[in-house]
């Protein structure tokens, strides 16, 4: 089965005054349509580089990684943020819906971009809304939700345009432990339901959800 | 998207969005106000111009165009020439000069006109210049005569009896506007003849004024009279439009640097509180790039939301010039010298058209630096220090 996103000695190296730091350090590994995978490991161990490198957020400093079969340092900005807009979802720890559109609004933002007809965006919010249980809050402002409505209108956003896979980092680092878990049934029903996951996390409980753990320490995976 | 995103961003904190909306509203009046000053002037006194019937006004070449002086000879010759053009309708001298004016012993200075019956232009009356003298209101009221009633004209005051010299009698045709009057100035029309008898100088001219035909080129006769007649110089209405803005270049360079500064403070305006905003929404704008929007669109976003707070204020900021050109106009025209007819803040759709033109510009221009700002974050090291915190 073609990997949805493969990672082949990927080293991520920033420069800061003069001083390198490689967040990461050859890390290698697939993700496959149908997997759930969380990566954990102690602040610092280069968890998000890893993400933001598997999202094409970043570009690894050497080595090698392919999104949907592509290689990222050889795609252009406009490629790589198509391919975020068409095939992947992100859910951040903050939530980051924006403050001044509505739930609908907000989900409706990446299927503008992606210029999705009008019936079927329709159509989509209506059916990520029922998904996530916030129908009832579609014409709720961010400021009006609480933690956990954030982070599952989030997720509905992530999901907006039918993503294959959805790179979550931390989704549940804001939230109380119940609400935490909820949250995670979330990832492991969009999981069931064909979106390949990859959750980013300190929580313990989210990551027994996973099929496979990866532990991330000093930029190298255990 | 862009644009939607655009407008509704500028509601998330709708004071600060009202205040700069306020200033840029203030600027945009005041650049509105020194765009009719730039070019309201200059068409006013083209409109005074136009009204007043006649296209080509002929001069002795170097003179001012305004000139009082009996330097036009031969004048009757040259006026047949001229109107025997086949684009000319009729050709006329005209006198303008310094008279007395005595009624009842009151003696009094005034500008005389001496002008031809078929001039209605130069002064607005419902009398008839052939029936007698139209005086303005101010002369009428300090010689205290009625139509109807006469007046003596003088060119000197005799320095026995200090009553004018040379006079002749006129009957008091009705009273009159003159477009050209100055504050305080005493102003009466006469027929032609009237004056050439009392100045005793048939035949000479203050200047020459042309009708030109329906549908004929005033261009053409104006070359064709600097032609002929090489000591004289023909000006048609743009070409004394033009000598008027060379002699009116000061309130150019005024309306220029004062609508630099508007310009200048609306685009700082715009820039500053859009460069704060965006130092705001780093995080946001990075998570819409990492949701697939390309760094373009968030450059065209905040240009538009640049755009869109220029094209928000600019209806108050036109009603608010228009209305602050009323009280500036007077100021102006309160100025010695200044003919009443003449306006100095003329609105026009050109004039509201190019202020909105410069406003959007001023608001577009503000946004490029936070769009620059914004268009070039990093996305994985902001997304780092903004969204994870």
């Amino acid at each position: 089965m073609t990997a949805l996103v493969e990672v082949r000695e990927a080293w991520r190296v920033y420069r800061l005054n003069g001083v390198e730091i490689p967040a990461l350090r050859g890390v290698s590994l697939e993700v496959h349509p149908q997997d759930f995978l969380a990566i954990v490991g102690p602040s610092g161990s280069g968890k998000s580089t890893l993400l933001h490198l598997m999202g094409g957020v970043d570009l690894p400093t050497a080595g090698e990684v392919r999104l949907f079969g592509r290689i990222t340092h050889r795609m252009t900005e406009g490629e790589l943020a198509r391919l975020r807009l068409h095939r992947i979802g992100f859910v951040f720890q903050r939530f980051f819906l924006l403050p001044h559109l509505t739930l609908e609004e907000n989900l409706l933002l990446p299927m503008l971009e992606a210029r999705v007809p009008a019936g079927e965006r329709r159509r989509r919010v209506e059916e990520l809304l029922g998904y996530v249980g916030l129908l009832h809050r579609r014409h709720h402002r961010p400021g009006q939700l609480s933690g956990g409505e954030l982070q599952r209108g989030a997720v509905a956003r992530a999901l907006a345009n039918r993503p294959a896979l959805v790179l979550a980092d931390e989704p549940t680092g804001e939230l109380d432990e119940q609400t935490g878990r909820e949250i995670g049934e979330l990832f492991r029903r969009v999981h069931r339901d064909g979106v390949a996951v990859v959750v980013v996390t300190h929580n313990p409980e989210l990551a027994s959800l996973a099929q496979r753990v990866l532990t991330i320490r000093d930029g190298r995976l255990r | 998207m862009v644009a939607f995103l655009a407008l509704r961003s500028l509601r998330r904190s709708p004071t600060r969005t009202l205040l700069l909306l306020a200033g840029i509203t203030l600027s945009g009046s005041l650049l509105f106000d020194m765009t009719m000053l730039g070019s309201g002037l200059v068409e006013s006194f083209g409109g005074v111009l136009g009204r007043l019937g006649y296209e080509i006004r002929v001069v002795p070449r170097g003179t001012l165009p305004l000139s009082s002086a009996l330097l036009v000879p031969n004048a009757s010759g040259i006026v047949g020439e001229i109107a025997a053009h086949p684009d000319v309708a009729w050709a006329s001298p005209m006198i303008a000069t310094q008279l007395y004016a005595e009624a009842g012993g009151r003696r009094l200075s005034v500008v005389a006109y001496g002008i031809p019956s078929r001039l209605p232009g130069l002064v607005r009356t419902e009398a008839d210049v052939r029936d007698g003298a139209v005086l303005n209101a101010l002369l009428a009221r300090e010689l205290q005569v009625r139509p109807g009633e006469r007046i003596r004209l003088g060119t000197r005051l005799s320095p026995q009896t200090l009553a004018p010299e040379a006079a002749v009698e006129v009957r008091v045709a009705g009273l009159g506007e003159f477009p050209f009057d100055l504050r305080g100035q005493r102003t009466l029309a006469v027929p032609l003849s009237v004056l050439e008898e009392l100045l005793g100088t048939r035949d000479r001219a203050s200047f020459l004024v042309v009708k030109i035909r329906e549908g004929a080129d005033p261009e053409a006769v104006r070359e064709w009279v600097n032609h002929t007649f090489p000591e004289l110089e023909a000006l048609s209405i743009p070409a004394l439009l033009q000598a008027v803005r060379g002699q009116l270049r000061y309130f150019d360079h005024f309306s220029v640097i004062l609508s630099g500064v508007s310009l200048v403070v609306a685009t700082l305006l715009v820039g500053t509180v859009l460069t704060l905003q965006i130092g705001e929404r780093l995080g946001e704008l990075a998570v819409l790039r990492a949701l697939g929007l390309q760094r373009t669109r968030l450059v065209l976003l905040v240009l538009l939301e640049g755009f869109a707070l220029a094209a928000a204020s600019c209806p108050l900021a036109l009603g608010i010039g228009l209305g602050l050109s009323e009280p500036l106009d007077a100021i102006l025209r309160a100025l010695p010298g200044v003919p009443q007819d003449l306006r100095f803040f003329v609105p026009s759709p050109q004039a509201a058209l190019r202020t909105v033109v410069l406003l959007l510009g001023a608001g577009t221009l503000g946004a490029a630096y936070p769009a620059w700002v914004a268009g070039s974050l990093h996305l994985a090291s902001t997304l780092h220090r903004e969204v994870q915190g």
